[in-house]
C-alpha cells in the first residue's frame, strides 16, 4: 500500500490545462521532489494532494484511501507553505500547537510535543515571539515545525527554501533532510531548484507544461535524461545540446556536427534504433566530460573560444561552433585565450543521443 | 496733438500705474506665493465660518450674553459652566443621549459586522446589493428622518399596518418614551450600519488567503479560525468604527429633532437638542455655548481614549 498515489490527475482552469494526467506513487517512507520551471503545474499538483484544489479528473489515494473528493481537513495532510503562512497574531508556540487542537490532544501532550519540536529544530529561544519578530530562517523553521508536529498521512512542502539566502538554504536543506528521514512518511517537496531536488529527494519528478517528463532517482535522471527538456533542465552548467545529422550507420553511428564527425561507440553504436542516414538528431554532452585536445580530428569538436569564465577550481569555456554554442569545463586554462581556436573531445560514453522529437535514443550508462 | 499729448501723458501715468499693479500681480504670482494664494479662499472661509465662531462662542460662554437682548453682556467667569453642570436637566439629557448611543452603536456594530461577513463572500447580484445596502449612509439626515416618520406613522405607516394585521388596531410607536427611543435608535442604526460594514469589509478582504488554507490544512474549527485569524485583522477597524460612530451618535440632533421633536415629553431629547433649545428657544446663548463646550469636551475625551486603544493595538499587532 503506497503512501500517496495519483492516478491520471488533471486540473483545468478554464481553457488552461495546468496539470495534465499526472500519475505517480510515493512510497511510505519516500521523499519525492516535484521539479520544474515556474508555471509547470507542480504547485497545483501539490495543492490537489492537499485538497486545496479540486482535481478536474483523476484519482488521489492517501494511505490507500480514495480522497479525491474530500476537503483538505478530512485528508489529514501536513503542509508547509511557500510564504510560511504563519498565523501573525499567535506566538511561535501557539503557531506550532495550532494543528494539535484538532487532534484533541491534552495540554500535557501538546506541551511535550512542543518541547520535542523545539529541540529538533533548535527553536527554544523563540517560542514566545510573534512571527514578525522572527528572521526568515526562523520563520521557515516554525513553518516546518508546524508541519511535522503531528503524524499526518503525508507531508507536503511548497518551495520550502525559496525565500532563504544561499547559505541558510544549504543549512536548512540538510536539516530538513535529516528531519524527514526520521519521520518516514510519504513526502512531496515542490521546488524549482534542481540542487534542492537532487539533494533532498529520493526520487525526482521533472514536470513541464502540466506533464511529468521523467520520474526517477536523482542520479538516474541526471545520467539518463528521458528527453531534451530534462537533459537541459537538470545539471549546471547546462548540458550541451547540439543538432547533427546521422552520417554513418555501419559498425558505429556517426553524427556530423557541422564540419566535425562524432562516432558513437558502446551501446549507442548497436543497430536497431531505427536511425537512417540523414536523420536529424541532437547530441547531448555534459560540459564536465570535456577535455582539451591540441588539434582537430576524429571525435573532436573545434571552434572559437568566445568566453573564458573562471569558476574557482574550474574554468567554463564558451566555444562558438558552427552547430551552436558549446560549453566545456576544464581544470587547466593555461594557454587559452578568448578568440583562439579550441579543440575539445567529450569522453566516449558521455554522449546522449536524442531523436528529432526530443526523446532519448537507447539506454546507456 | 493735444490729444496725443494728453493720451501720451495718460499713457505715461497709466504706464506708471500698470507697472505698479503689474508689480503687485507679479508679486502675487511669484512661484513661492502661488500655493498660499490658491488655498487662501478656503482658509478664509474656514476661518470666518468655523474657527472664528468657535472661538467667539468659547468667549461667549464666559459672559451672560443673550442673543435677543441689547444689554451689554458682562463677564461671569465660570458661572455658566457651573449652572450647566448643576442643572439636573442636563444630566437627564446626557442619560438619554447615552442610552441612544449605547443601543444604536451596538446595533450598528452587530449589523455592520454581519453584513460585512455576508458581503465578503461572492454571490450573484453582490455588487447591486452592496450598492443598495450602502445607500442609507449616503442619504441626508432629513430624508432619512422623513422616511422613518412616515414608516412609523400610525395611520399611513407600514409598521402600524403590519402590526395591525395581528392586533387589529393601529400601532403608535412614538406614543411611549421607550418606543420613541427605539424609533430613533432603529433609524440611526439603519442609516449607519453600512458604514461599519465598509470598515469591517476592508479588514476581511485584507486577510491573506493562504492563512485560511493553512487553517484548513491544520483542521481548525470555524470558531477557532475566526478567533485566531479573521478577528485580529478586523479588530482595529472595529475599534475605529466604534470610535467614529460613538462620536457621531453622541452629537445626534437631526433624526431625533425631525422624527420625534425630542418627545414625547423630553424622552428623546438629546443633549445636542437641549443645547439648541437653550440657545434658540430660551435664548440663554452663553449657557448654550457652555453646554456645547461640555459636549465637545466629552467627545475629545472619548476620541483620546479610543485613539489610545487603537495605537496600542497597532503596536501590538
Amino acid at each position: 500500500m503506497s503512501g500517496i498515489s495519483l492516478k491520471s490527475i488533471t486540473k483545468q482552469f478554464g481553457d488552461l490545462t495546468a496539470v495534465d494526467a499526472v500519475t505517480f506513487d510515493v512510497a511510505d517512507d519516500e521523499v519525492l521532489c516535484l521539479l520544474g520551471p515556474s508555471g509547470c503545474g507542480k504547485t497545483t499538483t501539490l495543492r490537489m494532494i492537499a485538497g486545496l484544489e479540486n482535481a478536474t479528473d483523476g484519482e488521489i489515494y492517501l494511505s490507500g484511501q480514495d480522497m479525491t473528493h474530500l476537503p483538505a481537513r478530512a485528508r489529514n495532510v501536513a503542509m508547509a507553505f511557500q510564504f510560511y503562512a504563519l498565523y501573525p497574531n499567535l506566538t511561535v508556540s501557539d503557531n506550532l500547537a495550532y494543528p494539535l487542537h484538532a487532534e484533541g490532544d491534552s495540554t500535557a501532550d501538546i506541551a511535550a510535543k512542543l518541547r520535542d519540536i523545539a529541540q529538533v529544530l533548535q527553536m527554544d529561544h523563540v517560542l514566545d515571539r510573534f512571527p514578525h519578530q522572527l528572521s526568515e530562517g526562523e520563520k521557515q523553521r516554525v513553518a516546518v515545525g508546524r508541519c511535522i508536529i503531528r503524524r499526518p498521512n503525508c507531508f507536503l512542502f511548497d518551495e520550502p527554501l525559496s525565500r532563504l539566502d544561499v547559505q541558510l538554504r544549504e543549512e536548512m536543506r540538510s536539516d530538513i533532510k535529516k528531519v524527514l528521514s526520521g519521520l518516514s512518511r510519504p513526502t512531496v517537496i515542490v521546488t524549482h531548484d534542481q540542487l534542492e531536488a537532487m539533494t533532498m529527494g529520493d526520487r525526482i519528478a521533472v514536470m513541464r507544461d502540466g506533464k511529468v517528463e521523467q520520474i526517477g532517482a536523482p542520479q538516474d535522471v541526471f545520467n539518463n535524461p528521458a528527453n531534451i527538456f530534462v537533459a537541459g533542465f537538470i545539471g549546471t552548467p547546462q548540458m550541451n545540446l547540439v543538432g547533427g545529422i546521422v552520417s554513418g550507420i555501419g559498425g558505429a553511428i556517426a553524427v556530423s556536427i557541422g564540419q566535425d564527425v562524432i562516432e558513437l561507440t558502446g551501446e549507442l553504436a548497436q543497430p536497431g534504433h531505427g536511425l537512417k542516414l540523414g536523420d536529424a538528431v541532437t547530441l547531448g554532452m555534459r560540459p564536465r566530460s570535456a577535455s582539451l585536445e591540441s588539434e582537430s580530428g576524429q571525435g573532436i569538436l573545434s571552434g572559437t573560444c568566445e568566453l573564458i569564465e573562471p569558476m574557482g577550481a574550474e574554468t567554463l569555456l564558451r566555444i562558438a561552433h558552427p552547430a551552436g554554442q558549446i560549453r566545456a569545463i576544464v581544470t587547466d586554462r593555461q594557454g587559452l585565450k578568448e578568440g583562439g581556436t579550441i579543440h575539445v573531445r567529450f569522453a566516449q560514453g558521455s554522449y546522449r543521443l536524442f531523436h528529432a522529437d526530443g526523446n532519448r535514443i537507447g539506454d546507456m550508462v | 496733438m493735444a490729444d496725443l499729448n494728453t493720451s501720451g501723458a495718460g499713457a505715461v501715468s497709466g504706464a506708471g500705474s500698470v507697472a505698479k499693479s503689474g508689480g503687485l500681480l507679479a508679486w502675487l504670482n511669484a512661484p513661492e506665493r502661488r500655493g498660499p494664494l490658491l488655498v487662501a479662499p478656503a482658509l478664509i472661509t474656514l476661518f470666518v465660518m468655523n474657527i472664528f465662531p468657535l472661538l467667539w462662542s468659547f468667549g461667549l460662554s464666559f459672559f451672560n450674553y443673550r442673543a435677543n437682548r441689547l444689554t451689554v453682556p458682562s463677564f461671569k467667569g465660570l458661572d455658566n459652566y457651573e449652572k450647566v453642570l448643576t442643572d439636573p436637566v442636563v444630566w437627564e439629557r446626557f442619560q438619554t443621549t447615552g442610552i441612544i448611543v449605547g443601543a444604536s452603536v451596538t446595533l450598528q456594530l452587530i449589523f455592520g459586522f454581519l453584513l460585512a461577513l455576508l458581503f465578503a463572500k461572492t454571490f450573484p447580484l453582490r455588487r447591486i446589493l452592496l450598492m443598495l445596502v450602502l445607500a442609507p449612509m449616503m442619504l441626508s439626515f432629513v430624508s432619512v428622518a422623513i422616511f422613518f416618520k412616515l414608516f412609523y406613522d400610525p395611520t399611513l405607516g407600514l409598521l402600524s399596518w403590519a402590526i395591525g394585521l395581528f392586533t387589529g388596531e393601529p400601532f403608535i410607536l412614538l406614543a411611549t418614551p421607550a418606543g420613541s427611543i427605539a424609533a430613533i435608535v432603529i433609524a440611526d442604526a439603519w442609516m449607519w450600519s453600512p458604514f461599519v460594514m465598509l470598515l469591517v469589509l476592508a479588514g476581511l478582504v485584507s486577510v491573506p488567503t493562504y492563512l485560511y488554507e493553512a487553517a484548513e490544512i491544520d483542521r481548525a474549527s470555524p470558531w477557532r479560525r475566526f478567533r485566531t485569524i479573521t478577528f485580529p485583522y478586523i479588530k482595529s477597524l472595529l475599534l475605529l468604527a466604534l470610535l467614529f460612530r460613538t462620536i457621531e451618535t453622541f452629537k445626534l440632533f437631526d433624526l431625533s429633532f425631525l422624527i420625534t421633536g425630542g418627545g414625547p415629553g423630553a424622552s428623546t431629547e438629546t443633549v445636542a437638542i437641549y443645547a439648541y433649545r437653550l440657545g434658540f428657544q430660551f435664548f440663554r446663548t452663553s449657557q448654550a455655548s457652555a453646554l456645547a463646550y461640555l459636549i465637545l469636551f466629552v467627545v475629545i475625551v472619548l476620541t483620546s481614549i479610543y485613539l489610545y486603544i487603537v495605537n496600542r493595538r497597532n503596536e501590538e499587532g
